[in-house]
């Protein structure tokens, strides 16, 4: 019985140390941690907003999809005027995992840019989507009139070679978001920040 | 003196790839690029350091019979840190190696090495053990995933954009994939163990391979005899 | 320590059924020489069809595993050991699964691979568990999947008059139409089944010929070199299999004689599911076999991500070979029943 309550004192000592050393570190670095992921979600929206000067990362347009899950709009000013919005996406249909884009589009209805944010895709397949080669075919598109389907299966746009999952799951992610974009335009475009 | 020997021992003779054929899930998981390979073998050797230097600190404390959790949570907490210093201060490192670095609470390295060596030996010997491990599975990695993608994407990426393309290459993409890790692994081990064989030859001495990678007991070549 | 037999003693086949033994009066070299015998037409159909392209690759391949094996033995201090010509026949094998219009070099990879990787490695001819041909083949699939779907223009046989033309492989065209929900891009009748069984079709150079390769698997039947069990049983299956579909839901499916021509079937069915090293020793494994690439076979083609199936179906059952030979281990003569 002595030796049962050492056993357990001693595990339990251990994992209390364990754990205030844990806390302290999370206290230290959860200030730069979110700092970093602002900064990093501030490049991405950079990369594909047009010229702005507000802050697009917290004047945002929440609309909900059919299922109820909301999608984040975040807008772009020039002057106070609308410049343009961006959304991310999710699509789960990626060959390993989901794949995470962000989609710019600009006050005239085309895409100013799209960049991909988080994926697992196999390296030298269909890691291959987040390469200029590939995302740069986006920029200038219109939003209408332009199918958002890889040629494959008759749309406008290049798959990457041999990647053809990971590339349809990009565009499949894409025509999601227009399809809230078309819906809500006005929404969007009537916002105050 | 000692303690150059033991970092020594760990890259070569007790290379915990080639030699001791351990951690290979990671081995094969993340060597299709030189950048992971490389931020995957410095992460574990931080882990390994310090998991070496708390098991070794605390060998006295630790009763035998709840060792094993207690080794665990000691390299859960290191893996943890890491993970959490790196997303803090390397955001850019930590978005590539993202989910490799909790991957390290489950690398037998680290485990066997508290297991078979800081439970047994000091502090000094045990940080020792742990660097020459730590450098031994680095340079395996870099060894491993610079041939993977050499051959599987035609370039070779240090670290971010430092790297080269190597043109006028027709990419194999199975090196990238995992059948490709382990035909490479498998050569790879072959081809140490060959030229252990020769030297050992040479110097008059019998080869002693690796546990259960020996020719003796198998008929299908004579390559051991 | 010795080695277990000499080097290049000719194996003894035996008979797979309780002693006494008697010994067959053949050896692996002429074994190896009946199924180059009975590969001869279809390379000849092969050579019809896609002109010195299939000459081109049948060469480079035999050249390249001939060579790579005698290397490999040399380096395992063995005898070459090419005289048994099982190199040349992976050579063949290998080439015959290739695109009319491959490039030598990814040719030389794949043969590298089939008899250094997929063959000695294991420890040679009688040890490999998996077909290096087909090894081989996936391998290059998977490696460069561009070059090794480039098809040459074939001229679809057209019933209605409308002569069309195309890049892809039938079983190709099917799975992109059905993928993009379209319906079937050919109307399959007699007449269009008639130009598949003499070989007018697009594909790897020495499969399209289902007439030639038929030829080829009789002669081997009539050698002995095959049992009848894995063939028709793979054949059967695969007739069963689309049957059922085509009669489910005919506007999606194409029929048994389509599944049956189409594609690397007859080719794997005849030459790749009859290798005696890697497939099941009992008359009773065979079936359960052949039986198992049929199911594979049509699920990869019905539902799988590529195309055509035969590749991957022979070796995910060669893999269950050594479980198949344990279930099916015929009983010990005089021995009981186990209860």
């Amino acid at each position: 019985m002595k030796e049962l309550a050492r056993l357990v004192g001693i595990l339990t000592l251990c994992c209390l140390i364990a754990g205030l050393l844990l806390s302290w570190v999370n206290s230290v670095t959860s200030a730069p941690i979110a700092e970093a992921a602002r900064a990093e979600q501030l490049a991405a929206l950079k990369a594909v907003l047009p010229e702005y000067d507000n802050q697009p990362d917290i004047d945002i347009v929440s609309i909900p999809d059919e299922s109820g899950t909301p999608w984040i709009f975040h807008i772009a000013r020039k002057s106070g005027a609308y410049a343009g919005c961006a959304f991310k996406a999710v699509s789960s249909q990626g060959y390993a995992g989901d794949i995470a884009i962000m989609v710019g589009i600009t006050a005239d209805g085309t895409v100013q840019g799209v960049e991909v944010l988080a994926q697992k895709e196999t390296p030298g397949l269909g890691a291959r989507i987040t390469e200029p080669a590939f995302r740069s075919q986006f920029a200038g598109k219109p939003i209408e009139g332009t199918i958002w389907k890889v040629r494959k299966e008759q749309g406008n746009f290049d798959q990457v070679t041999a990647a053809t999952i990971s590339s349809r799951a990009v565009l499949e992610a894409m025509d999601r978001g227009f399809n809230i974009y078309r819906l809500k335009e006005s929404t969007i475009r009537e916002s105050k920040p | 003196m000692q303690f150059m020997r033991e970092i020594v021992r760990g890259i070569f003779k007790d290379n915990p790839i080639f030699r001791l054929v351990l951690g290979m899930c990671p081995t094969l998981a993340v060597t299709t690029k030189v950048e992971n390979g490389l931020g995957m073998g410095l992460a574990a050797t931080f882990v390994l350091i310090g998991s070496n230097l708390a098991v070794s600190a605390l060998r006295n404390v630790i009763p035998s019979k709840v060792r094993l959790p207690c080794y665990i949570v000691i390299i859960a907490t290191f893996v943890t840190i890491v993970d959490l210093l790196m997303n803090a201060f390397a955001h850019e490192l930590h978005k590539n190696l993202g989910i490799f670095i909790p991957l390290i609470v489950v690398n037998c390295i680290i485990l066997a090495r508290a297991e078979a060596f800081a439970s047994k030996q000091n502090v000094w010997l045990s940080i020792a053990d742990a660097i020459g491990i730590g450098i031994g599975f680095t340079l395996s990695l870099v060894l491993i995933s610079a041939i993977r993608e050499i051959g599987g994407a035609g370039t070779l990426t240090i670290w971010g954009s430092f790297g080269w393309t190597i043109s006028g290459l027709n990419p194999a993409l199975i090196f990238i994939l995992a059948p490709g890790g382990f035909v490479t692994l498998g050569c790879l081990l072959a081809g140490m163990n060959h030229v252990q064989t020769i030297l050992a030859r040479r110097a008059g001495k019998p080869f002693q391979p690796p546990l259960d990678f020996d020719c003796r007991h198998c008929t299908i070549c004579r390559f051991g005899s | 320590m010795s080695d277990p037999k000499p080097a290049n003693a000719p194996v003894q086949l035996e008979v797979v059924s309780s002693s006494p033994h008697a010994h067959a009066g053949t050896s692996v070299r002429r074994i190896m020489l009946d199924v180059i015998i009975a590969l001869m037409p279809a390379l000849a159909v092969a050579c019809w069809q896609f002109g010195w392209q299939a000459a081109r690759l049948s060469a480079v391949c035999v050249l390249t595993c001939v060579i790579t094996e005698a290397l490999c033995r040399h380096l395992m201090g063995r005898d070459p050991g090419i005289g048994d010509l099982s190199a040349v026949v992976t050579g063949l094998l290998l080439a015959f699964n290739l695109p009319p219009e491959l490039p030598t070099g990814i040719a030389v990879v794949g043969s590298v691979f089939s008899i250094a990787i997929a063959k000695q490695v294991f420890g040679g001819l009688g040890y490999n568990p998996f077909n290096p041909a087909l090894a081989g083949r996936v391998m290059l699939l998977v490696s460069f999947p561009t070059p090794m779907t480039r098809w040459s223009d074939w001229h679809i046989p057209a019933p209605n008059g409308i002569d069309a033309l195309t890049q892809a492989t039938p079983l190709g065209m099917v799975k992109t139409s059905l993928t993009m929900g379209q319906p079937l891009p050919f109307q399959f009748d007699t007449a269009t089944a008639w130009q598949f069984f003499l070989g007018n079709l697009n594909g790897c150079i020495g499969e399209v010929s289902a007439l030639a390769l038929l030829v080829g698997g009789l002669y081997l039947l009539y050698r002995r070199c095959v049992n009848w069990q894995t063939p028709v049983f793979y054949l059967a299956t695969v007739a069963v299999f689309s049957a059922i579909l085509w009669w489910q839901d005919p506007l999606h499916n194409l029929s048994p004689v389509f599944h049956l021509l189409a594609g690397g079937l007859m080719l794997g069915a005849w030459f790749m599911a009859t290798d005696m090293v890697t497939t099941p020793v009992t008359r009773k494994g065979m079936a359960v076999f052949g039986v198992g690439c049929g199911i594979l076979t049509m699920v990869i083609r019905k539902w799988g991500a590529y195309p055509e199936g035969v590749s991957f179906a022979i070796l995910i059952m060669n893999a269950f070979t050594p479980l198949i030979n344990r279930a099916t281990r015929p009983r010990v003569f005089g021995r009981r029943r186990k209860a």
